[in-house]
Parts: structure tokens; sequence; C-alpha cells
């Protein structure tokens, strides 16, 4: 798990370094600006939602910098608050979604697994899952987080996110076909 | 658990970048106008709300004591007035009545 606790003599001097200096946060916003701008993008569906959830999300980092402890804090809270941005995102979308299931097309055989067609319509069915179970989807596979980091990443138990992954993926199997590796 | 299904969906939500000038975009922001940099807005808090709302209610309660009292002083010495007024008056009457008595004597 990655470690988040506050470290004393790095996080003053870490906040210290990045505070204020505009280079510094230049520098972290493009090297996180994929892992923010991907995990609003699988949770919203299209990229100018995207981009303005993540543009807030690293205007919300700026204000707050001196809050930030160290790089993996860092790490830790722009998955946090960019999860619980999406979450609520995607509750104020839920009546007017940019998409249904009935737009993505059944194929008619199974593609290999990399077809990007495949990979397309997948993608898309993870877009129609409840909007926790979604977050969390995206947090396991997008950026290979393990339950117990999801878990801290989201403050909800481990065992409810465990639960939550275990019938986001039946559902998935259920969508995709009824199929079971 | 490590299925088909999950390595397609490590393959389906792989990291993308954000479209060209993304990151220009979040500092150009940074730099607007209506950016403000603190982290929260100043809220006050509630023991000064509450001491301006007594503050408040105070200087109303004073203001209107000191009306009362004028207006009160007021007729106190209005009242004082016509009853100087009738003094005079009955003090008036009396030296006309002995007069009148003292041409009938």
């Amino acid at each position: 798990m990655t470690e988040v606790a506050p470290q004393e003599d790095t996080a003053v001097s870490w906040a210290g370094t990045v505070a204020g200096d505009s280079d510094a946060f230049a520098r972290i916003v493009r090297e996180h600006q994929a892992m923010v701008f991907s995990l609003a993008l699988h949770c919203l569906g299209d990229r100018a939602s995207a981009e303005d959830l993540s543009q807030d999300v690293f205007l919300q980092l700026h204000r707050n910098l001196d809050q930030i402890e160290s790089p993996a804090h860092l790490k830790f809270w722009l998955r946090k608050v960019a999860s619980h941005r999406a979450i609520d995102a995607a509750r104020r979308r839920r009546w007017w979604p940019k998409f249904g299931l009935d737009e993505i097309p059944e194929p008619a055989i199974r593609t290999p697994a990399a077809d990007p067609l495949l990979m397309r319509r997948l993608a898309k069915v993870v877009k129609t899952l409840p909007e926790t179970q979604r977050v969390i989807v995206v947090l396991r596979y997008q950026e290979d987080m393990d339950p117990s980091e999801i878990a801290q990443v989201l403050e909800m138990p481990v065992a409810t996110v465990k639960s939550y992954l275990h019938r986001a993926l039946e559902m998935l199997r259920k969508k995709l076909g009824g199929k079971k590796e | 658990m490590s299925d088909h299904l999950e390595n397609e969906l490590r393959a389906a939500l792989r990291r993308e970048d954000p479209p060209e000038g993304f990151a220009e975009r979040v500092l150009a922001r940074t730099h607007g106008a209506g950016y403000r940099p603190e982290r929260r807005a100043r809220r006050l808090p509630v023991w000064s709300m509450a001491a301006a709302a007594a503050c408040l209610t105070m200087t109303i309660g004073i203001g209107e004591y000191r009306e009362r009292r004028e207006e009160r002083a007021r007729g106190e010495a209005a009242k004082q007035e016509l009853l100087e007024a009738m003094r005079i008056t009955r003090a008036k009457l009396r030296l006309a009545q002995e007069k009148v008595r003292s041409i009938h004597e």
C-alpha cells in the first residue's frame, strides 16, 4: 500500500519547495495529468467533461499545496479528490446520460482481447456501472490499486470495496454476454 | 482473482493523455483574474456573529430607551408648564374676586 502518512522533515521541505513555485507546480501537473484525466474520462465518458474535472482537481491542489506532505501523499490526494469529484459529477449526470446501453453495438462473436473495438465497448460498459462501483473498477484496473488502497481513497471499509468490486465484475460479465472465464 | 475480463479491463482502462496544452490551461487558470489562491473562503466564526448581533440589539435598545426617556422628559416639562399656568390663573382669579368683594363691601 502506498505510504501517505506524514513524515515531518521531508514533509516540511517538500511543501516549502513546491508552494509558491509555479515551475514545480507545472511539473506536478504534467507528471500526474494522465492519471487524473483518465480517471475522469473513464468515469464520465467524454473528454471535455474529463478535462473540466481534471482542471478543477489541479486548481484545488494549487490552493491546498501547503497541505501536501510528500510525493506519495500528493498521488494519494489527487486520486482521492479526482475520485470523489468523478462520483459527484457522474451522479449529477445520471438523469441526462450522454450515452446508454442501447447505443452499444452487440458484437456477433467474441473478438480477441487486443481488439480496439472490444476495448472501446468494454470501457463504455464500465460507464454504465453505478457511480461508486465505476470509480472502484477504474481505480482497480486503471491505477492497479488493491482494495485496501481504494478503501483509503474512497474512505470506506475494505470489505465494502471488495463487495462492490465483485458485484461490478459480475455485472460486467453479464452485460458482456454472461461468459465467465 | 485474475481472469480474462480483468486483463481486458486493464487494457480498456489504460491511462490516456489529456488534450494538448492541458497543463498550460491549468496554469493559466491559476493566474486568472477571478482566481483566489486562498485555501478556503474565510468565514466569520459563530461567536463573532453572535457578538455582532448582540451589539446591534444593544444599540437599538439603547436608542429606543433614550428616545422614550426624552419623550417622558418633554411630557413632564409640559405638565409643569401647565400647572404653573393654572397656578398663575388661580392667583389672578383670586385677586379679581377680592377686588369685586371690596367694591361690594
